[in-house]
């Protein structure tokens, strides 16, 4: 395993991009230690900021200390674990392919944006536009997991085209806004505008929900086996999914683009 | 005294001098060329043997400045998130610095100019400025360095023009011109659908504008403003009269309507650009029926030593479309469904920019493409052809290279025509056609011909009294190689470029004209400007320090 301890002393943006864990893997830790990474409008050798220590070749990084400045982390991963024990910056998991990111604090924005495969967890609250599309993109997350404990901020799943985001805690507004397809689960509240000209696309609101848009159409009530089934695979995931039922009441929409988009809001039973 | 340059013993070409491939020395002192003395000793001698020496390139029909190239940079940040999209600061060996910049369809300023240098062109026009886009467009060709630089100020749905042109006042439309030439500090007019993008902002989509049709308000025709315009600048003896944006710009069928435009300058000097786009036959509306018409059109540029043209070349790949052609961006978004910006230029202009991607494997993307080629190889005298892909609607001023090789070398042409559906072999004469370029005709349609087209003296040729604007090029079979990296760039004898290092990054002028007019014939324009115009007309135009160089 790898270990990457920071030794960062202040706010100034740190990018990891480029630092996958694959791109490392046949160099030793002195190697990694001079490599260049940007801070702010420099470039500065890895050793300076970080202290660098073991052996990357099983693909198993641990980011230790205050990483909520450093960005990309687990950018454009396509295998292996990355666990970062604290607070991470902006784009983590931006474009990752496959392999694992967890987080044991909270994330920046654009966390898992315009993923595309493997898995992130975050154990705190997210920032805007988890699994996301990048400005001036036509669509965001196309596949893999997110899952966050805690809260994400505005534009989850924006341009989602396909995959799964779950949020344990609330949800800012324009939830799954502009969503193509790819489900978005939202256990606690969440804020106004929700689905918000979605195309398709699955968007499960199981907690308070805000005022929907008029462009949102009541079909029916039903309990979804869709549903049921993701929760226990939550369940075998380690979620506690006990207080969450599967009954609810089906909207189409946005019917501005189509209405072919599904709506879940929570019956409460 | 200045000193004194040899370049030695390179092959020279230098069309406008009749010179093709011969071996010879050029000489330069004090930034123009020079005609040394018999006993002349040079104080520096530049080794050019086994070289190709060329003027410097010139590019008449780009977009690198103003309001719509801006929005472009800002609607393709997609363009540009690697790190190797982005270029950084760098020290030069002679001092000073490059400036840091990006990559993409649409380049940053700085970025810009040092691609053109790396290319070997030293002069390059942006073809669509809104009047009230000038002093933007101005501060951005300041951030344009290495080469010279200028634009076209668009004038075909001008309100005053319009009002004046239907109210028969040429004497009038030819003061407005010069004064709005002269105030814009622009060095051309440019007409863009005339009268079909006033027409669009007034009613919207379903709008024809062929060259009869009258744009509502204003009691004008298309053909009415072209020929207005066009009889103005050629009377008022500009450098470049006028440039032309065709009606129906990409709409099946519209070949018709180009020929109409060329017919109704009746035999004053024009320049249509990007012709590719406006060759089209097939029933209106009906993409699937399009086919190419560049034989017909090409007869009659041949015809008719009053037209130019420049292609507009498109090459397969990702690029951004921007133009003044408001409704073209409209019928774009309407087919490619992806983001898109327009904009309502007041009483002057309107604007579109939006993605677009070329596929070679798309019937429609492939005819474009190998219309394109037609034109160059139907065209028989080069002077009237400029290469051009309208960077970077057809694509990048950076496949320049790549065009060369399709235009030089037959083989690798119908290798890559052999790769698109087989329609286009049936719906063009490309397959028929033998043709291949030389290094004199490509040192013609490259800089030569368009310096010719736009007035420019100074440029194109490597005569005395010219700019020492000149790059030598070590030859390949692989012409896109050749022309890719060029050995050396000179700018008014200053090495800009060697081996694809930028050498200097500060020169560079912006061009553009001052004319004379009657301005008691414009004595009622203040009052009409400050009734239709969001700005004061005192604080219009442009003053002589707002232009670099």
């Amino acid at each position: 395993m790898l270990t990457i301890r920071s030794r960062l002393t202040d706010r100034i943006p740190v990018s990891f991009a480029g630092l996958t864990t694959t791109a490392l893997a046949s160099k030793a830790a002195p190697e990694i230690q001079r490599k260049l990474v940007w801070q702010g409008n420099r470039q500065l050798p890895m050793a300076e900021l970080f202290e660098v220590a073991g052996d990357p070749s099983d693909l198993k990084w641990r980011l230790e200390g205050d990483f909520s400045a450093v960005h990309h982390v687990a950018a454009e991963l396509s295998d292996g674990q990355v666990h970062v024990a604290g607070d991470v910056g902006r784009y983590a998991g931006q474009t990752m392919r496959g392999g694992t990111l967890t987080v044991e604090g909270d994330a920046g924005d654009w966390l898992g944006a315009e993923m595309l495969g493997g898995r992130v967890v975050v154990a705190g609250d997210t920032g805007n536009h988890a699994g996301a599309a990048l400005p001036a993109s036509k669509v965001g997350m196309r596949g893999g997991q997110i899952v966050v404990r805690g809260s994400v901020g505005d534009y989850a799943a924006e341009a989602m085209r396909r995959g799964w985001v779950t949020v344990l805690g609330d949800c800012g507004e324009w939830a799954g806004y502009r969503m193509r397809a790819g489900t978005l689960m939202v256990f606690g509240a969440c804020g106004s505008r929700p689905g918000a000209s979605m195309r398709r696309g699955t968007l499960a609101l199981l907690g308070a929900v805000a005022e929907l848009l008029p462009t949102f159409r009541y079909a029916c009530d039903y309990e979804p086996q869709a549903l049921a089934l993701m929760l226990r695979a939550l369940s075998a995931q380690g979620v506690d999914t006990g207080q969450v039922g599967t009954r609810v009441a089906l909207y189409n929409g946005d019917l501005l683009e189509g209405g072919r988009g599904e709506l879940l809001v929570t019956r409460g039973e | 005294m200045a000193s004194l340059t040899k370049i030695a013993g390179g092959t020279v070409y230098d069309p406008a001098n009749r010179i093709d491939g011969d071996v010879s020395d050029v000489w330069f002192s004090g930034g123009k060329i020079v005609e040394p003395s018999a006993d002349a000793k040079a104080d520096r001698t530049i080794d050019a043997s086994g070289l190709v020496v060329m003027p410097g390139g010139v590019d008449m029909h780009c977009h690198i400045a103003g309001p719509k190239v801006n929005v472009g940079r800002k609607l393709r940040a997609d363009d540009r998130r690697r790190p190797g999209e982005a270029l950084e600061r760098s020290r030069l060996q002679n001092g000073g610095a490059t400036r840091s910049g990006t990559f993409g369809s649409v380049p940053s300023t700085f970025v810009t100019a040092y691609k053109y240098a790396g290319l070997g062109y030293t002069a390059a026009f942006d073809a669509a400025v809104p009047p009230l886009g000038a002093r933007q467009a101005h501060q951005e060709l300041a951030d344009t360095p290495t080469i010279d630089r200028g634009f076209y100020t668009l004038v075909g749905n001008n309100h005053y023009l319009m009002e004046q042109i239907a109210a028969g006042e040429p004497e009038q439309v030819e003061a407005y011109l010069a004064w709005l030439l002269t105030a814009t500090k622009s060095y051309a007019p440019k007409l863009v659908n005339p009268g079909g993008v006033e027409t669009w902002k007034q009613g919207g989509a379903g709008h024809s504008t062929g060259l009869d049709d009258v744009v509502p308000h204003f009691n004008v025709t298309p053909r009415s403003i072209i020929q207005g315009i066009t009889a103005a600048a050629n009377s008022l003896g500009l450098p470049h009269p006028v440039h032309i944006h065709c009606n129906q710009l990409g709409m099946p069928g519209n070949w018709q309507t180009t020929l109409a435009t060329m017919e109704s300058i009746d035999g004053l000097t024009g320049h249509l650009s990007h012709i590719q786009f406006h060759s089209y036959g097939g029933g209106e509306g009906e993409e699937s029926s399009l086919d190419s018409r560049v034989t017909q059109l090409a007869d009659y540029v041949n015809a008719h030593a009053n037209l130019s043209v420049d292609v507009g070349q498109i090459m397969f790949g990702q690029t951004t479309s921007m133009t003044g052609d408001g409704p073209l961006g409209y019928y774009l978004r309407n087919i490619y469904g992806d983001r898109w910006y327009s904009a309502d230029t007041e009483v002057e202009a309107g604007c579109g920019v939006m993605p677009i991607e070329y596929k070679n494997k798309n019937l429609m993307h492939a005819l474009q493409w190998a219309i394109g080629l037609e034109w160059y190889l139907l065209v028989v005298d080069p002077w009237r052809v400029v290469m051009s892909t309208d960077h970077p609607n057809g694509g990048s001023f950076l496949a320049y290279p790549e065009v060369v090789r399709l235009l030089m070398d037959r083989t690798y042409r119908r290798d890559v025509l052999a790769s698109c559906p087989a329609g286009v072999r049936e719906k063009t004469v490309l397959a028929d056609l033998d043709r291949e370029y030389t290094l004199g005709e490509i040192a013609i349609i490259t800089r030569a011909g368009p310096a010719r087209l736009l007035g420019l003296k100074q440029k194109g040729h490597l005569g005395p009294g010219a700019d020492a604007d000149i790059t030598l090029y070590t030859p390949s079979d692989n012409y896109a190689e050749m022309f890719q990296l060029p050995r050396m760039v000179f700018k008014a004898g200053v090495l800009l470029v060697e081996n694809g290092e930028i050498r200097t990054a500060t020169m560079g002028q912006t061009l553009h004209v001052d004319v004379e007019y009657d301005e008691d014939r414009l004595a009622s324009l203040p009052d009409w400007f400050n009734q239709r115009y969001s700005i004061e007309f005192e604080n219009f135009a442009i003053d002589a320090a707002e232009v670099a160089g």
